[in-house]
């Protein structure tokens, strides 16, 4: 019998939290040492070192303070490991023709998502998630939100797909 | 599992609600009175299963100023309107809820408060012709206490929304 239920990362943050899907990254670490860096693409603002490669980190945290109002602020991160091999073929290319013109000295294998340290993987069940209300559910689809949970009385867990997220920033440059 | 083969197997998940009811208003009409602010305006009681009150209310991005955002019933998200911010173009601080009986999609609306049911026969109704002054957003009126109150098109409120984002 197949299991209902998928891995996945859950975000704790002040107004509601957020869970990614435990297959979209591969490895995380501790967020200690980076570089500054300027990139054209929101929110790519540091560099860190990975296994001798130089990963562009996209800061998870400020996206979702600036979409959300939500978001914590904390000097201790986690880099979330991401494969960029297995992303879509026009999302590889778009971070061909910016992110890696920009610095031909970045990897062109991963890159990392700072994340905060209220990260927990766990074990959710399909069947908690809803779909995006019908007139909506386009529109949050596009901009990488898929769905919804409802944990506790008080509290939503939005599902985000961080490929889409992080693409729509390179994107709009 | 990647995020497409997630979705596909969350929404085979979800079945489809047998409780929707037909409507046929018959020759005298029902109409649930609400009051939005210092208006009132009238739902037709078949479009509102439930009156939910002090539920929380969470921000929804990437929409527009009128989708409040979502609050929770049963389990299922619900879009919520504030027909104040829509029509008036200021939110309404409030936190009672009108959870809709759409077919196709998951909608409440916030309001101040029910003020009344009114029944009244189906020939007192005030059919409004032109709809271009108020955007369709108002099928016709109907007179209570000496005050003409507008009837809601929800389908055309709703479906303003297809066009905003």
């Amino acid at each position: 019998m197949t299991s209902d239920n998928h891995e996945f990362l859950i975000l704790n943050c002040t107004e509601m939290d957020f869970i990614i899907n435990r297959n979209q990254f591969f490895a995380s670490i501790v967020l200690e040492e980076t570089v500054k860096y300027k990139s054209q693409a929101r929110h790519f603002s540091s560099l860190m070192k990975y296994h001798e490669q130089t990963l562009p980190v996209f800061d998870f945290n400020a996206f979702l303070k600036d979409t959300f109002g939500s978001g914590i602020e904390s000097i201790f991160n986690i880099a979330l490991i991401s494969d960029i091999t297995l992303f879509s073929e026009g999302n590889q290319s778009a971070y061909r023709n910016l992110i890696l013109k920009e610095n031909t000295e970045l990897s062109s294998e991963y890159l990392a998502l700072k994340v905060n340290v209220q990260a927990e993987i766990k074990r959710v069940p399909l069947s908690e998630i809803r779909l995006i209300p019908s007139g909506l559910r386009a529109k949050l689809n596009k901009e990488g939100i898929l769905g919804c949970r409802f944990p506790l009385k008080n509290n939503i867990q939005y599902f985000v797909d961080i490929e889409t997220i992080i693409f729509k920033c390179i994107e709009e440059v | 599992m990647d995020n497409n083969e997630l979705l596909t197997r969350i929404a085979a998940k979800k079945t489809d609600d047998p409780d929707e009811k037909s409507g046929d208003l018959g020759k005298l009409m029902k109409f649930l009175i609400v009051q939005v602010k210092d208006k009132n305006y009238a739902f037709f009681v078949e479009q509102i299963k439930e009156i939910v009150t002090d539920v929380p209310l969470y921000f929804v991005p990437f929409v527009p100023p009128y989708v409040r955002g979502f609050i929770n019933r049963h389990g299922e998200p619900h879009t919520v309107f504030d027909l104040n911010a829509l029509f008036e173009g200021e939110e309404l601080e409030s936190a009672t809820f009108l959870i809709s009986n759409f077919e196709n999609d998951q909608i409440a609306f916030l309001t101040s408060g029910v003020t009344e049911i009114l029944k009244i026969p189906e020939n007192e109704v005030h059919v409004i012709t032109s709809a271009e002054e108020n955007e369709g957003f108002f099928l016709g009126s109907v007179s209570s206490k000496g005050a003409e109150i507008f009837i809601l098109n929800l389908p055309n409120i709703v479906e303003r929304l297809e066009h905003d984002i």
